[in-house]
């Protein structure tokens, strides 16, 4: 029997709830700022604001990101931000894609 | 200009998105109003450092009210730890005071305390640069770096003009230093207002 490529298994093992690239997108942001909004998010990734909604729910599901909900005034907003086990698995993720790929890609 | 998904190019993409609005100087111009009033006036010397303060809150009223609503919330990450940023400061400013002692070294009088305040407004222009040159490097934003230069040279141009006395000169620094601030906070505001509408509140809260 062959041996499975190691690279392709590092490939075959990345966490599917952030390699979706719309979710891969809030989170490389969410891990470099601090918190944001709704808007922010849609602005910067150009998502729809049904696509950016599912994500977001996936990514609280995951424990990846913590939702805050507040008023400012009369209006609502939510602020997400990235917890300590996303940030890991954003961490991990790229670690293993970094290698996966390496830098001949 | 070609950027990536870096964790740099994110964090200053962030940087020039919060500053697209334009709040942050005007209010800084209208504490250097404030500066170029307490100076002349010694019963007024401890105003701006108490205005730093409420600066903040109104900063951040004013974004609330303004900015959010259009073009979103986003709170961003420190860069430098409070001890890193204090010492970045006091390297900055013993640079400024290096190069104003040498300029004096070579065309002046070092040791003459009336060239000192004579070169005064220059000294306090390569202050106050380097809190514009902080926020250029962080946003990368244009505005910010002609701002740097803007008080470095209009520092010069204050010591170099004839003032009655050296407060003048200050003075002058600060009110000239504030209405550019202020010119480029109402313009820059001005274009954001009209660029980016009030969004709807039930798309901004869909998630919530």
């Amino acid at each position: 029997m062959n041996t499975p490529d190691p690279a392709l298994r590092q490939l075959a093992g990345l966490d599917k709830v952030i390699h979706e690239p719309g979710r891969l997108a809030v989170v490389a942001y969410l891990n470099a700022v601090a918190e944001a909004d709704f808007l922010f998010l849609q602005d910067q990734t150009g998502l729809t604001r049904g696509n950016l909604s599912s994500h977001m729910s996936k990514l609280e599901e995951a424990g990846y990101v913590a939702v805050e909900k507040m008023f400012v005034g009369k209006t609502p907003r939510t602020a997400y931000r990235l917890t300590d086990t996303g940030r890991t698995a954003f961490a991990s993720y790229r670690q293993q894609l970094l290698q996966a790929l390496g830098e001949g890609v | 200009m070609t950027e990536s998904l870096s964790q740099t190019d994110l964090q200053r993409r962030a940087a020039r998105y919060d500053s697209q609005d334009g709040i942050g100087e005007f209010l800084v111009g209208c504490l250097f109003f404030f500066i170029a009033r307490a100076v002349v006036d010694p019963h007024l010397a401890w105003v701006p450092a108490l205005l730093v303060f409420p600066l903040r809150w109104a900063l951040r009223f004013f974004k609330e009210r303004f900015t959010y609503p259009r073009a979103g919330y986003v709170k961003l990450q420190p860069t430098e730890t409070g001890p890193e940023l204090g010492r970045g400061m006091l390297l900055y400013l013993g640079v400024v005071v290096f190069i104003a002692a040498a300029v004096l070294v070579v065309w002046g009088d070092v040791t003459s305390w009336d060239q000192w305040m004579k070169w005064l407004p220059a000294v306090m222009g390569g202050f106050c640069s380097g809190a514009f040159l902080y926020l250029a490097q962080r946003s990368g934003l244009w505005r910010h770096y002609a701002l740097f230069v803007a008080s470095i040279s209009w520092g010069v141009a204050c010591s170099l003009l004839p003032a009655r006395t050296v407060y003048e000169g200050i003075q002058h620094w600060a009110l000239g230093l504030g209405l550019i601030c202020v010119l480029t906070g109402i313009a820059v505001f001005a274009h954001f207002v009209r660029t980016h509408p009030v969004r709807d509140e039930e798309g901004a809260d869909e998630h919530a």
